[in-house]
């Protein structure tokens, strides 16, 4: 029942389509295209902006996580100390002022020299850094440029940064005489710089951090990291009084260069800490 | 015959994708049918030219709608017929039923007066006499017979009547084109 099932008289439709076939004027074919491409560009604006807001939001986002996630060890870092292996045992009320014998401790040398820290961002390790241990307070600082590498985290993470060969402290061969730790911490040292091979501070870096194979595949900062997390975390569970004991531990074991600079550090770390006379009289080096 | 290349609805839905050149096409391939079948069935060119663009400009926004459901033809005639029936409601016109046997017997129009048939010397002219004599519903699927090249049933689901009414329309229609020009 359509035009060709059933065909119609055909005449009129004949004439008909021989009249002349009007068409729109060209103005109103204009107007009409124009229109339909209007309401076609106004489309994208549409589907595209939640799209590209979402995509902002992530990459954002992401961006902020992994930011958070590099910084974190970097807050978590404190100055290196003794190993962790030392007893705890808690002394307890102490003079406001050092004894003779603490006077005559070696002070602390503090090598003055630019962090990886401070030029990659936030100082990483500004949190450990005592508030009146200015650099100014160790002079004695010269370059070692003799010293001998020692393949270690330090030297690991210092092959991947790109700031030049750093000062390092010189250490004295004699033990009474002041030592040379790094007043930023050793953990900074260790994961910024190479350590000279008869640091004890770097060794003490290294035995505080977990055993980390060179072989590994695993990213190097992410080894670093890892130590440094390792040191900070032995270091935040050691007390003053822990920490006193472990050096008289040293003194009484004739480690006394150790000895020294485990004391130049806890004086960095706790430069307030009042300390009793018998326990001076147990760190104290020999005469 | 079927225009070569992609059919009415694969243009409109890539109109509907953001493509405006398929509708570049559509309109190409519709608007000269849909412009006659408004003016001849308005007999107000001016009136016609108006509804023709509010046509275009309702499937525009109706784009995004748009479903495959009919042939384009049919959603595009549909839009064009309930623009015509407001056009006729807001100047108070009203379309005649479509139940044939309630229809008025067509006003013999003017053209058609024995005092202006010899005005009406050319075939054409009195083809178009003719046509705008018809009654509307008549006219209208006279027109979409031949503008779009509708069946009777795709007349019937345009203009949202009965298939067997619009299959009466068209023939009507026809048989007094047919009768006006044989008075000649």
């Amino acid at each position: 029942m359509n035009k060709k099932d059933e065909p119609l008289d055909d005449v009129p439709g004949a004439l008909y389509r021989a009249l002349p076939r009007d068409e729109p004027p060209p103005a109103m074919d204009a107007a009409v295209l124009a229109a339909a491409r209007r309401s076609v560009a106004k489309r994208p604006e549409r589907n595209w902006a939640i799209p590209v807001s979402l995509a902002a939001v992530l990459v954002l986002s992401v961006g902020v996580t992994l930011r958070v996630a590099e910084e974190r060890p970097d807050a978590q870092m404190k100055p290196l100390a003794p190993s962790p292996a030392a007893p705890a045992v808690v002394e307890s009320a102490a003079p406001q002022s050092p004894s003779p014998a603490a006077a005559a401790l070696p002070q602390a040398k503090v090598a003055q020299r630019p962090s990886a820290a401070s030029a990659s961002g936030p100082p990483m390790n500004e949190p450990a850094r005592p508030a009146n241990a200015p650099s100014a307070q160790e002079p004695n600082v010269s370059p070692a440029p003799e010293r001998k590498e020692e393949r270690t985290i330090g030297a690991l993470s210092a092959r991947e940064s790109t700031e030049p060969a750093p000062f390092v402290p010189s250490p004295r061969a004699d033990s009474s005489q002041p030592i040379a730790p790094a007043a930023a911490s050793a953990a900074d040292a260790a994961a910024t710089r190479n350590v000279p091979a008869d640091r004890p501070v770097a060794r003490q870096a290294l035995r505080a951090a977990p055993p980390v194979a060179a072989e590994s595949g695993a990213p190097m900062m992410s080894r670093s990291a890892a130590a440094e997390s390792s040191v900070a975390a032995s270091l935040e569970a050691r007390s003053p009084e822990a920490w006193l004991e472990r050096i008289a531990e040293m003194r009484a074991q004739g480690r006394h260069k150790e000895a020294d600079e485990s004391y130049a550090e806890f004086r960095l770390r706790f430069p307030g800490h009042a300390i009793t006379p018998e326990i001076l009289r147990k760190i104290a080096p020999p005469r | 015959m079927p225009p070569a290349g992609p059919s009415d609805e694969q243009l409109m839905l890539a109109y509907r994708g953001g493509d405006a050149e398929s509708f570049a096409a559509l309109y190409a391939r519709h608007k000269g049918g849909l412009f006659r079948f408004m003016v001849r069935s308005i007999k107000d060119r001016a009136a016609a030219e108006e509804l023709f663009q509010e046509v275009w400009m309702k499937l525009i926004d109706s784009r995004s709608r748009y479903e495959p459901q009919a042939k384009f033809s049919i959603f595009l005639y549909t839009i064009a017929h309930n623009r015509m029936i407001d056009h006729w409601r807001r100047r108070g016109l009203e379309t005649v039923s479509l139940d044939e046997d309630d229809a008025p017997e067509p006003r013999a129009p003017q053209a058609m007066q024995p005092e202006r048939r010899a005005e009406l010397n050319r075939t054409g002219e009195r083809m178009l006499a003719a046509i705008a004599a018809l009654p509307v519903l008549q006219r209208e699927a006279f027109l979409l017979h031949e503008e779009s090249g509708m069946t009777v049933a795709e007349i019937a689901v345009a203009t949202g009547s009965d298939p067997q009414a619009a299959k009466s329309c068209l023939r009507y229609a026809i048989a007094k084109l047919r009768e006006a020009l044989a008075d000649e």
